[in-house]
């Protein structure tokens, strides 16, 4: 009696429901988090693309509690593939830029543009939130300069809500190097937030 | 004289709260594109039948049936090759008969008969 009965209400498998809940709960984060590494709004939709097919194809059977966790470990897997092609196609690009000419504009960061707050075509806001909206425009900018592996744990750590050992399996690292990382990304932020002048939320 | 340069620490709950709000602040072009991208997710989900996978656990997995008309194919293929291999050892075992009885009658018999194996 024991078993059937246990076994079905413990292991109780994703519908395409919930598996759809799930992505629509998950994927403004996942895309914010490829945005974050890659820099560019294409590529971050084609790695949250990629990482929400994989997760269907080969774990879209699997119990819904599980599913958070998968998906993290899929994504950052997925953007540090991208790393790897980048790297690659730059090899590639840094060899053949010598034959092509100087572009003008190669040291336009978009970026730049979140932090200006004199711009005067931007709708008038009330002042605390246009406050905000520059504090958070500033630590999006401290996080996509992060080492890789220390947004990845703050990310996951604080933004995804994972407690220190699921952090440790999605990274594929040990507690106490999550962390660190944490710790280290904290203090970063802390002071880019300091640097502009920017009280610390 | 204070000389203390550390930042203030941060509340990295606070910071998550800022990060939700500003995800949430999307434009429509990036939101309908996520939306088209999960819907193609689950189109490969539904796609997908339950199937007997033995996984490595390396991404690799080995060719095993996926629905009952495979298993059948499997089923009647082993027992093929299991039937094709007890008649070859069957007949082979009767040619060596044979070739000692004819060996025996004729008195040819080969010199690794009388060896020790």
């Amino acid at each position: 009696m024991l078993p059937f009965a246990l076994l079905q209400g413990a292991i109780k498998l994703a519908s395409p429901t919930e598996l759809s809940g799930f992505l629509g709960s998950v994927e403004r984060r996942a895309y914010k988090q490829a945005l974050f590494a890659v820099h560019n709004e294409h590529t971050a939709l084609d790695i949250v693309q990629d990482s929400m097919i994989k997760l269907a194809e080969k774990y879209g059977d699997k119990p819904a509690a599980e599913l958070p966790l998968l998906f993290q470990r899929i994504l950052q897997n997925t953007i540090r593939d991208c790393y790897r092609r980048q790297k690659v196609r730059n090899t590639w690009m840094t060899l053949f830029s010598s034959f092509a000419p100087k572009d003008e504009d190669a040291d336009y960061d978009p970026l730049e543009s979140l932090e200006d707050s004199e711009n005067r075509s931007a709708p008038a806001m009330p002042d605390e939130s246009l406050q905000q909206s520059r504090i958070i425009a500033i630590i999006e900018q401290a996080l996509g300069e992060l080492p890789a592996r220390q947004r990845e744990a703050f990310l996951l750590r604080y933004w995804e809500g994972l407690d220190t050992i699921e952090t440790a399996a999605a990274m594929g690292c040990s507690e106490g190097s999550v962390k660190t990382h944490c710790s280290r990304a904290a203090h970063a932020l802390a002071a880019a937030l300091k640097a502009k002048g920017v009280e610390p939320p | 004289m204070n000389t203390n340069t550390n930042p203030q620490p941060i509340n990295p709950e606070r910071i998550a709260v800022l990060l939700t709000r500003a995800a949430g602040q999307l434009d429509a072009g990036t939101v309908t594109a996520l939306r088209r991208a999960r819907n193609i997710a689950l189109e490969r989900q539904a796609q997908r039948k339950p199937a007997f996978a033995l996984s490595t656990g390396h991404g690799a997995h080995w060719p095993a049936p996926h629905s009952s008309h495979q298993w059948a194919a499997t089923a009647i293929l082993l027992m093929t090759v299991l039937a094709a291999g007890m008649s070859y050892c069957h007949h082979a075992d009767e040619y060596e008969t044979s070739h000692l009885d004819v060996a025996i009658l004729t008195d040819d018999l080969p010199m690794e008969v009388f060896v020790d194996r």
